[in-house]
Parts: C-alpha cells; structure tokens; sequence
C-alpha cells in the first residue's frame, strides 16, 4: 500500500476520476426532482422511476475509473422514456451511450467513427457485462491512438 | 438517376453538453437527438437560410422553453442521411418551418441505434458564449 493510500488520499491520477463521479452522482441525485413525474418535459416524457436511479447509481460505482476521464466528457441524463442514459463523446470520433430502463434493463451502444457501431443489451446484475468493458477498452484505445 | 433529397434541418441546443468535437468536427451528442416520448424530434428547415437566419429561429425555440435559458447552438442534419437511417421528416409549417422527425423504433437497442447513427452525422454550430433568452437575434 502506498503511503497516499494509506492516508486515505487518492492518488493524483484519481482524482479527476473521483471528482467526475461526485460530479455525476450528483446529478443523478438531482433527476427524481426533475424527471421523476409524467411529462417532466412537458412533451409526455415518462417519469424516470426511483428504482431506474438506483440500478444508474450502481452502474455508475462499477465504472472503471479512466472512463470518468474529462477528456471523454461523461454525462448522465434522463431520458423521455424515463430511462438514465450515461454518455460519453472521445474526440477520436467515439461515441458510448449506457441506457439504465424502467425495468433494470441495460442497453448499450458504441459507434466508433463511420465503419463500426456495436451494440447489445441485457438485464443488470450488479456487474457491468463484458461487452461493455470491451467498449470502454476500445474507447481507451481509440484516445490513446 | 436517384435523386437524394437535399433538405437541410437543424435541432437546436437549450441544454449544455448537447455537442462534442470528434476528428476536428463538431457534431451533435445523442442527447441532442432523442425524441421526445410521442416518438418526435423537433427540428428546423433551415435550408438557404443564413447563419443569423438560423439563430434566429433557434431564439424564438429558446423563448417557447420553460425549461432552458440559452441557446449553445445547433447541429445540422440533412434529409437523405435522416431517410437513410430509417426515418421520415414530416413538415407542419406551425411555426413556420417546423418539422419532426418520426419513425423511430420502438425496440430500445434500435432506438439508441437511430439515435447514434443521427449524432454522428450531424454537423454543430456552437454559438460561444451561448445566447441568453433576454438578448440575441430575436427578429
């Protein structure tokens, strides 16, 4: 254990990772003000449920923390089918989306410039599927080119 | 000889973090291309309209929202990349130059597919410092 862990201090390339989670969880905390009634948007958006901001919650602590890098730009957001959408952008022409639905289910996708887009979906278990850690691997990958 | 459609329309930005610089373009995010939950996007033929012009139209998107209080900008999209992915624009002209963009698929992997799939084509303008509904071109 290094002597910053062990002072309970992140290290320096944690920091913007642990900073960027804060700054996400807190807007999470924010969506069942802003989304959590039918036709929050006045457009018949779907009430997000208190139950779809739990399981974005837990996603959310399962992220690996380079993916919380500034660079990729993280947002998290409701949706109008009262879903919690997790976004990132890279600038190598990357795009990621996790979609947490009403019913713990889990849609991803992830386009990667003109030639790929990848995309699946599964129900939350509490462990972010394989398939998503390839796509975060791949955005890594995709920045570090 | 086929012949693409050439309108162009534009979807405003009210919210930040709508835009993102992917290969030295600026393009929209997905946020910015989700329809609403009546399964329409609100968009704008701007075609042969002015950048001022645009603005314009996006000042007025800005002053019907209760929710926003700047525009960032706009992302453009054309008719044929729209038709390509699967969706249909339809013109309501109420207000002048409105259209949605429907069709989209009910399943929810599709729907983000249709969604990426728009971002991705999209172009912005990012109007930097975003323009407060108070002031900017509102003709």
């Amino acid at each position: 254990m290094t002597r910053e862990a062990e002072a309970g201090v992140a290290r320096p390339l944690e920091r913007p990772a642990n900073a960027m989670r804060k700054s996400l969880r807190r807007m999470l905390d924010e969506i069942p003000e802003s989304a959590g009634a039918d036709d929050w948007d006045g457009e018949g958006a779907r009430a997000v449920a208190p139950r779809t901001v739990e399981i974005a919650k837990s996603v959310l602590a399962k992220l690996p923390g380079y993916i919380l890098a500034p660079e990729f730009d993280p947002d998290v957001w409701a949706t109008p089918r009262g879903e919690v959408d997790f976004d990132w952008a890279a600038p190598c022409d990357a795009m990621f989306t996790i979609s947490v639905g009403p019913t713990g289910r889990i849609v991803f996708v992830c386009t990667l410039g003109d030639e790929e887009r990848v995309s699946g979906s599964g129900q939350w278990n509490g462990e972010l599927p394989a398939y998503i850690d390839d796509c975060f691997r791949r955005l890594r990958n995709c920045r570090d080119k | 000889m086929i012949v693409l459609p050439v309108g162009r329309f534009a979807r405003y930005a009210v919210h930040a973090k709508c835009f993102a610089f992917r290969e030295g373009e600026l393009r929209g995010r997905p946020k910015l291309f989700t329809p609403n939950n009546r399964g329409k996007l609100s968009v704008f033929d701007i075609d042969g309209l002015t950048s001022l012009e645009t603005q314009s139209i996006g000042m007025h998107v800005l002053r019907q929202r209760t929710d926003a209080k700047r525009l960032y900008g706009w992302a453009r999209v054309d008719e044929a990349t729209v038709q390509s992915i699967g969706l249909r624009i339809i013109h309501d002209a109420a207000p002048l130059r409105h259209a949605n963009i429907v069709g989209w698929p009910a399943d929810d992997e599709a729907h983000k597919n249709a969604v990426h799939a728009l971002a991705r084509a999209s172009r912005a303008v990012a109007l930097d410092p975003p323009v407060p509904a108070a002031t900017g071109n509102g003709r």
